[in-house]
């Protein structure tokens, strides 16, 4: 029995070891954080929507500030997508939330609606996805999510306010709840004059071909 | 062969698959679209890696030590008492560990991953078996001492 003790005792103190590694960092470090650069000011925007009211083509995206493609998205495509299609005034194109990654997604997505109030909704939206390392790793936790803002230079008291009071919990579940009556099942999902992609490959071309299609080009 | 050693195999390769796909599926989430999963929840969580390297390397690992003990013992008599012991304890922490796993998953993650939990059984599957060979082991170890 002395052997079994032993292979018994060696075995637990792996396993407990490898337990200990095993616990995640905490995401109270805000020492990495970056903050994007404000947009271009002569691109028109309202609220989270980019372009004039009446382009002739609506583009929405629906996406999760964690999700890994949504970050390849917002900071390789969405800039050349702005500048072929916003800047010339045929879409517009608005950022709705289907926050369905985590406790992160959904903190991220409130703070950036607090952020809206105070006319930074894109410039907070850029550095969310800016400072994306993983999912719910807790990239978005209330500490890094204040010092963005901060950083950012918005009015803390209000923020504060606002990302506390949880002033936007009701408006980040509406938009979910909007999707998944939409049928979306994943991120992003662009919806183009109310039509979901469905099937986009990921690739600009893609998009860019549904977006002509719509434009009747 | 007896029975126990070889269920012991069968399940190890069964095992390897599994947290073979795992792995596959840990570094192919390049996925140019984020779907609503449970397998990707738990894959993307921070404990799916322990300093970068994913659990499910581990678990090839403990699969393959497994299937190598195993065979080690089938091919030399006297390697058998030896290389029980090291396959019981190898797969005792991975059952312990798959057992914390579980726990993560259902109390902290709040999704389950069906692969992960296929990977769980298989090493309690082998721990059954290997506890079986260790204790005729043990037993005739005794029986020598008399």
């Amino acid at each position: 029995m002395t052997i079994f003790g032993g292979l018994v005792a060696v075995a637990v103190v792996v396993a407990l070891v490898l337990i200990l590694l095993n616990r995640p960092g905490g995401g109270d470090d805000v020492s990495d954080i970056t903050i994007a650069a404000e947009r271009d000011p002569s691109i028109p925007a309202s609220g989270r929507i980019l372009g004039q009211a009446d382009a002739p083509v609506k583009v929405i995206e629906y996406g999760d500030y964690q999700c890994p493609a949504c970050g390849i998205f917002a900071r390789m495509m969405e800039p050349q997508l702005v500048q072929d299609y916003v800047a010339t005034g045929k879409i517009s194109f608005e950022y709705r939330d289907w926050a369905f990654i985590g406790p992160d997604s959904t903190r991220a997505a409130e703070a950036a609606f607090c952020a809206q109030d105070q006319g930074k909704f894109w410039q907070f939206h850029d550095t969310l996805f800016q400072n994306q390392r993983g999912e719910n790793r807790g990239d978005y936790s209330d500490a890094r999510l204040k010092e963005m803002a901060r950083q950012m230079g918005l009015d803390m008291d209000a923020f504060n306010a606002c990302y506390d009071g949880g002033k936007y919990e009701d408006a980040v579940k509406a938009s979910y709840q909007e999707g998944q009556n939409l049928g979306i099942n994943g991120t992003p999902t662009f919806v183009i004059n109310g039509q979901v992609l469905k099937g986009w490959d990921g690739s600009y071309a893609a998009l860019k071909a549904a977006i002509d299609q719509a434009l009747g080009q | 062969m007896g029975r126990w050693h070889t269920a012991s195999l069968v399940l190890a390769v069964a095992g390897l698959l599994v947290a073979g796909y795992l792995t596959y599926t840990h570094y192919d989430r390049s996925a140019l679209v984020c779907t609503v999963g449970n397998c990707q929840t738990v894959q993307t969580s921070p404990y799916a890696e322990i300093a970068g390297i994913p659990i499910s390397i581990l678990g090839m690992g403990m699969y393959l030590a497994v299937i190598g003990l195993g065979l080690a013992r089938g091919l030399r008599p006297a390697w058998f008492a030896p290389a029980t012991m090291a396959a019981f304890a190898v797969v005792l922490a991975g059952a312990v560990y798959a057992a914390y796993l579980t726990y993560l998953e259902l109390a902290v993650i709040k999704a389950i991953c069906q692969w992960c939990v296929t990977s769980a059984l298989l090493t309690l599957g082998i721990l059954v078996a290997e506890g079986v060979l260790l204790w005729r082991v043990l037993d005739a170890g005794e029986r020598e001492a008399f």
